[in-house]
């Protein structure tokens, strides 16, 4: 074979893809980017916007109760290898591990003030949480033990099996309607108790927040490329009791969280040369952040959130 | 020497930048930029991969001299 002498045999590359130069010159000038990071570097560049813009936005408080991480990537997967867009870039994040927050203690105080204070602070604070993130929950604890029985339907020795008993932990004033915004404003009105106060202005205040913006829709064509993922993994766990069957539930379902792809529990689609997709795109990352900034502050409120709480530590 | 205002930087940067998205950095003249932004160039480097593979078949190894310009496939 005829040789070159002096001639690299491989060269190593690190290029720019063009669309991170037109989303760096775009979040420029939107003034989303700050000029004074530009060290001529693009991806560097982009990086320092998008933790800019997430310490704007409530990352230490996020930090506080939450484990996250945001990308900038050309797929709306982690793993895909094809562009299925070549105009688009996609805004993702993806929980680390679950936060975790066991308000057995929180149901405990509130019932004593109003029996159906408990489940509208849980209604509010998790469907709050839930427009924005998968929090995982004593609901989603009940359909994956349904669906363990049904899949040990028929079975001989089905008695062998034992499951978590996830509605035997289920305080009985979660069974309640909860009070409408109206009915809460005028109970609240009439509550002495500070800690009592704080927490649901607390809910109300992460009801509001999480209803600021509207979160991401995302095109048919990034839905199908996630079509064989799993779900979101949670970024929240939320049991009654340490060591409640809600976790017992969690623990066993996340051993199965990871065997396919996750989809991400934010995903944003971006035109780079699209002004107002990508504001939109950085809004919406932004309502985000607050509505985990407004929960964490909240968790930090709940009784016993120390003692039960925040010791699973990594949870998925 | 007056620091740039941030007025003066934010024009600098979008100047920067869009010279990078027009190819006409600096940083985009190098054998590599070109060979990357350049499907032409890297169908000539590829066909000139294959026909050098395919010299093996006959040919016992040589030394040629190196063209101008010369870069291998990646």
């Amino acid at each position: 074979m005829p040789r070159l002498e002096g001639v690299a045999v491989e060269h190593q590359i690190a290029g720019e893809d063009p669309r991170a130069s037109l989303l760096a010159r775009t979040l420029t000038e939107l003034d989303i980017a700050n000029p004074c990071d530009w060290q001529g570097g693009v991806s560097r560049y982009l990086l320092d916007t998008l933790e800019r813009w997430i310490t704007l936005h409530g990352s230490n408080a996020i930090r506080e109760q939450f484990s996250l991480h945001a990308t900038l990537r050309s797929n709306p997967g982690l793993y895909g290898s094809e562009d299925i867009d070549h105009a688009r870039l996609y805004l993702a994040v993806e929980a680390d591990a679950a936060g975790y927050v066991a308000i057995g203690p929180t149901v405990d105080l509130l019932k004593a003030v109003h029996p159906q204070l408990p489940v509208t602070f849980y209604r509010l604070m998790t469907g709050a949480l839930g427009r924005w993130a998968r929090a995982y929950d004593y609901q989603d604890a009940l359909e994956r033990v349904e669906m363990w029985k049904e899949w040990i339907e028929g079975e001989e020795n089905s008695e062998q099996y034992e499951f978590p008993d996830v509605e035997g932990c289920i305080p009985a004033e979660m069974r309640m309607e909860p009070l409408d915004t109206e009915g809460l404003r005028d109970l609240t009105n009439g509550i002495k108790d500070g800690v009592v106060r704080r927490l649901i202005q607390g809910a109300l205040d992460l009801d509001q927040v999480s209803q600021q913006v509207n979160p991401p829709q995302i095109s048919e064509e990034t839905r199908e490329a996630l079509m064989d993922c799993n779900p979101p993994l949670p970024t929240l766990l939320v049991s009654f009791r340490h060591q409640d069957a809600v976790v017992a539930a969690f623990d066993e379902d996340s051993q199965a969280m990871l065997e396919a792809e996750p989809e991400p529990s934010f995903l944003a689609e971006i035109v780079p040369a699209d002004a107002a997709s990508v504001r939109k795109a950085f809004d919406s990352l932004a309502g985000l952040c607050e509505t985990l900034a407004t929960a964490s502050r909240l968790m930090t409120l709940l009784p016993g959130c120390q003692e039960e709480g925040h010791q699973r530590g990594s949870a998925h | 020497m007056r620091a740039p205002t941030i007025c003066t930087r934010r024009e600098a940067v979008l100047d920067e930048l869009t010279q990078l998205i027009e190819g006409r950095h600096p940083h985009c003249q190098t054998i590599i930029a070109r060979f990357l932004r350049d499907p032409e160039f890297q169908q000539a480097s590829e066909l000139l991969a294959k026909a050098i593979e395919e010299e093996q078949r006959y040919r016992r190894s040589a030394v040629i001299d190196l063209p101008p310009g010369w870069l291998l496939p990646v």
